[in-house]
């Protein structure tokens, strides 16, 4: 099933949100973080604008295939993940959330739905997770 | 019995009425109008700005050349589009502005031509009669053509507006207002965590020092990329408010309130295009 071009609009804004988050993040918890979880945070926003940036391309032409109502359950994910991102309790926490969330941007690049389930599966695990 | 042609009375109504001091359209406000739209439509900076953007993320995101080379071509061809688009924008207010221009038809030439060659008969009349002869004929011939402009102008924008009104209000405004402002906001996050992560990753002040004012200078950049969406967009929609006001007064184009408000329009849309030269 194809994405809407307002759907694609809506994935590449989750996304760049997504990246601001973790840019806050940094920002805020900068003289707590080691030097590797920094690096790993880091990384991972700039897969997150990567997203953004090829959502933002393809905005009318993206297509997921085999992704089953991708629009929806991609947004609801992606904002839960930036609430949690808010309240994350351990570094731990960010570190694993942001990581699945940039598996799921890595997925849709590549346009793989197996590596897209997979991610928003880990994704679902980690916000329901109690930490 | 008719003895003028339908044409011909309907050419010299037109004429008396105008010579008469009732309605014939200045078309002024039209003119000055169309000539600044074309202007501003003319303006595809923000196109280029976007179709460029992976060129300049790869500066803060290196090691991604292949996927930004990419994004870079589907781009371009993006760009070619859009400008595209743009340019029927503008080749249609460069047709209407034309169009209501006061030089399109002049007839002065012809006119000056005919008194001569009257004069040439040797009919006895007077050089001040000739010359009023030839100036009441100007006037004559000129309000024809004006009231001929004004309908051809009533005919195009009556035509024009459906379609320029979904380009203005639809998918490019769209185009502007999602995808080319996400696209400078994702800059401005690559912007920020990049310079912070070398600013952290450096120990020596001056060094620090350096990586901030390199900061400061790209977000100054970004920020005045994103003024010129914030000016482009309300340039469309003055453009689309214009029209739409032109296209529901089609048939009093020389009403007061509609050259007020084109006037107010115009000078709108100037302020915005300053702003646009100014980035």
């Amino acid at each position: 099933m194809g994405l809407t071009t307002d759907e694609v609009r809506e994935i590449a804004d989750a996304f760049l949100e997504a990246a601001n988050k973790l840019d806050q993040y940094l920002k805020d918890n900068d003289a707590k973080l080691s030097h590797g979880q920094y690096q790993l945070i880091y990384e991972h926003a700039r897969t997150l604008l990567r997203v953004a940036t090829v959502a933002t391309t393809e905005a009318v032409g993206l297509v997921i295939e085999g992704l089953k109502d991708p629009g929806t359950k991609l947004k609801d994910v992606i904002a839960q993940a930036n609430e949690k991102i808010k309240t994350a309790a351990t570094v731990g926490l960010v570190i694993n959330l942001a990581g699945a969330i940039a598996s799921l941007g890595g997925g849709i690049i590549a346009k793989d739905p197996n590596s897209i389930v997979t991610a928003l599966t880990n994704i679902a695990n980690i916000i329901a997770s109690k930490s | 019995m008719n003895l003028i042609p339908q044409r011909r009375r309907w050419l010299l109504a037109v004429a008396l009425s105008c010579v008469l001091g009732t309605s014939c359209a200045d078309l002024k406000a039209v003119h000055e109008w169309s000539q600044t739209s074309l202007q501003a439509a003319q303006y595809n900076e923000l196109i280029t700005t976007y179709s460029s953007t992976p060129q300049r993320l790869l500066r803060y995101d290196p090691g991604q050349s292949e996927l930004y080379n990419t994004q870079l071509d589907l781009r371009k061809r993006q760009a070619e589009a859009l400008k595209q688009m743009l340019s029927v924008v503008s080749d249609y207010m460069a047709a209407l502005a034309t169009l209501s221009a006061d030089s399109t038809i002049d007839y002065s030439k012809n006119v000056d031509t005919l008194t001569k060659s009257i004069g040439t008969l040797n009919a006895g009349i007077s050089q001040t009669t000739l010359n009023a002869t030839g100036s009441l004929v100007k006037t004559m011939l000129g309000a024809v053509a004006e009231a001929y402009q004004a309908k051809q102008v009533a005919n195009i924008v009556g035509q024009a507006n459906d379609p320029l009104q979904t380009i203005l209000k639809g998918e490019l405004r769209d185009i502007v207002d999602n995808d080319f402002r996400r696209d400078l906001k994702i800059e401005q996050t690559f912007i920020d965590i990049y310079y912070d992560n070398l600013r952290k990753s450096s120990e020596d002040i001056a060094a620090k020092d350096g990586v901030n004012e390199w900061k400061e200078f790209r977000m100054e950049q970004n920020a005045k990329q994103l003024k010129t969406v914030d000016a482009y967009l309300k340039i469309l929609d003055k453009i689309a408010e214009g029209h739409q006001k032109l296209f529901d007064n089609r048939d009093k184009l020389d009403s007061k309130a509609l050259i007020t408000e084109l006037f107010s329009l115009t000078m709108k849309i100037r302020d915005q295009i300053k702003v646009l030269e100014a980035s």
